[in-house]
């Protein structure tokens, strides 16, 4: 309690240099900030692009309706199938029809229906690899049934290249900058610390430990990080809104604005635990062995 | 419960009348210029001992040594029951709360009231906040300046502010109290009433272990006299 009191004493007491300190912190972590939010966006978006994928399954065209009855439930037994919708040789020439819309004309002449049957399969999240759904693919065009498959193979793979070199990017940039941030902090906490060296000298000289004399230290160090990140996520919310009114008039048209969201809680939760941490862990490192000398 | 946490502070006593002893002491700070060559003397408990010579003699030095700030290069040193030489420095903190040091320059807190630093020596002990207010409101008053327990240090006069430096020197009821010049930024009026105060306080047993340059302090200490001169214990009367 003592601690508490006196770490919120010197808090208010120097309080020009720890507001100094707390923006510089906020700064920082406000480029935290947005790194993590363009994560979390981009996440949010391979997620909905990934949901996108799904597998087209020919079939033959003498089944009967117990072998394709069977079929169909081989297939929704499936591990990969997250949904599976049937379309008969009928409903695609309809859908033909409805997408060549005028020139649907051109389908008069025929003589039969030359469109296959098929079964359109969503893949569950965890089988959207490319390497995973060729393993299907081929288990599937064994059987009997079905006469070829359809999943995007190009497309797909070059989804997961993107996805994988966005990841690695983001990790890196935001490595780099934590790791950046993480130094300005400390350089600014060691600041604030020099102008209470005497300070600390006193309470060498009276017999404080070195426990004694870095706990309030630490504790205003904790306080620091925690403002500074409030700071950065609350600025950092404004940014984002005010973004998002200003690009939704323009960018609807192309991209789905509902899937834009903020930082949720558990990421805001780790980022003040991290920026606590990180306030502590300057003081501790700034304050270094307070017996060292005098 | 209080006098449980302070029955370390007692060790002094234990020594059967042996406060400070310095056996064949030596301290440089560079190579060729020794602060302090071969310092040799005892201080017995309840002594008033002052140690005085010119500026640069080696007094500062010589008391640094005595609070574990420095350590000798050669020689043995004695305080309080405790081995300096030996002792580690995880322990400095018990050592320095088992004694009492004024210093020329006060060295309070600067943010802190008079109250609050002299409490602040009984917080490094985890002395009960109960305690803490009657023992700090008892030696304020003892030193004369209950009144201004709540000012802060740079609120108080020169002389107002030694008071409290002494004031938290003796809170934690020390058997030796180490002074670098006490007096050295006060008119003579004033030294004469912290002399007065320190003086008091040998007389209830307390050791005195006084470094000054001042000549008429010097004449009116009761107890040894050691000089220092470039670094060498000229004499000890």
């Amino acid at each position: 309690m003592y601690f508490l009191r006196e770490a919120l004493r010197n808090f208010y007491r120097h309080r020009r240099i720890n507001i100094v300190a707390i923006f510089v912190i906020a700064t920082g972590m406000l480029l935290v900030s947005g790194v993590a939010l363009a994560y979390v966006n981009f996440r949010n978006f391979a997620a909905y692009w990934g949901s996108q994928v799904q597998m087209v399954i020919y079939l033959r065209d003498d089944l009967t309706a117990e072998r394709l009855e069977a079929l169909r439930v081989a297939l929704s037994q499936a591990p990969e199938t997250a949904s599976l919708a049937y379309t008969s040789k009928e409903q695609a020439l309809q859908q033909l029809r409805v997408r060549l819309g005028d020139g649907a004309d051109i389908l008069e002449g025929l003589q039969a229906n030359p469109l296959p049957a098929s079964f359109t399969m969503t893949i569950r999240d965890e089988f959207r690899r490319p390497d995973l759904l060729r393993e299907a693919v081929e288990r599937y065009l064994q059987l009997p049934e079905i006469e070829d498959i359809d999943y995007g193979e190009l497309w797909l793979e070059r989804f997961h290249t993107l996805v994988w070199m966005l990841e690695v990017s983001v990790i890196g940039i935001g490595g780099i900058m934590g790791l950046a941030v993480m130094f300005i902090i400390a350089t600014t906490v060691r600041l604030a610390l020099y102008s209470r060296a005497e300070e600390i000298e006193v309470m060498r000289l009276v017999g404080a430990t070195a426990g004694f004399i870095r706990m309030p230290f630490i504790l205003e160090g904790i306080l620091q990080g925690l403002l500074g990140t409030s700071l950065a996520i609350g600025l950092c919310y404004g940014l984002f809104a005010m973004l998002m009114t200003w690009l939704r008039p323009v960018g609807e048209l192309f991209i789905d604005f509902s899937l834009c969201q903020f930082l949720p809680p558990l990421a805001m939760a780790s980022m003040l635990l991290g920026g606590g941490l990180l306030g502590g862990l300057g003081s501790l490192f700034s304050l270094g062995r307070p017996h060292a000398a005098a | 419960m209080g006098n449980a946490r302070f029955s370390h502070i007692q060790r002094g006593s234990a020594t059967h009348g042996l406060m400070i002893q310095m056996f064949h002491v030596g301290k440089s700070f560079a190579a060729h210029t020794p602060a302090l060559e071969d310092i040799t003397f005892r201080v017995e408990a309840g002594e008033f001992a002052c140690l005085t010579g010119p500026s640069g003699a080696g007094k500062t030095t010589l008391l640094r040594l005595l609070y574990a700030a420095e350590w000798p290069d050669q020689g043995h040193i004695v305080v309080n029951g405790r081995n300096l030489t030996r002792l580690s420095r995880r322990r400095i903190p018990e050592f320095r709360r088992s004694i009492g040091i004024v210093f020329q320059d006060f060295k309070l807190l600067p943010t802190k009231t008079a109250f609050e630093n002299v409490a602040f020596a009984q917080r490094v002990l985890a002395v009960p906040e109960r305690i803490i207010r009657r023992r700090v409101a008892e030696v304020l008053t003892r030193v004369g300046i209950a009144h201004k327990k709540a000012a802060l240090p740079q609120q108080l006069s020169g002389g107002e502010q030694q008071r409290v430096a002494l004031a938290r020197a003796l809170v934690n009821e020390p058997t030796l109290i180490l002074a670098d010049e006490p007096t050295g930024n006060l008119d003579d009026v004033l030294a004469q009433e912290i002399m007065a105060l320190l003086y008091e306080v040998n007389a209830d047993g307390t050791t005195i272990f006084i470094a000054t340059h001042d000549r008429k302090l010097v004449a009116s200490t009761p107890g040894p006299i050691l000089t220092l001169a470039h670094g060498h214990l000229q004499a000890r009367q």
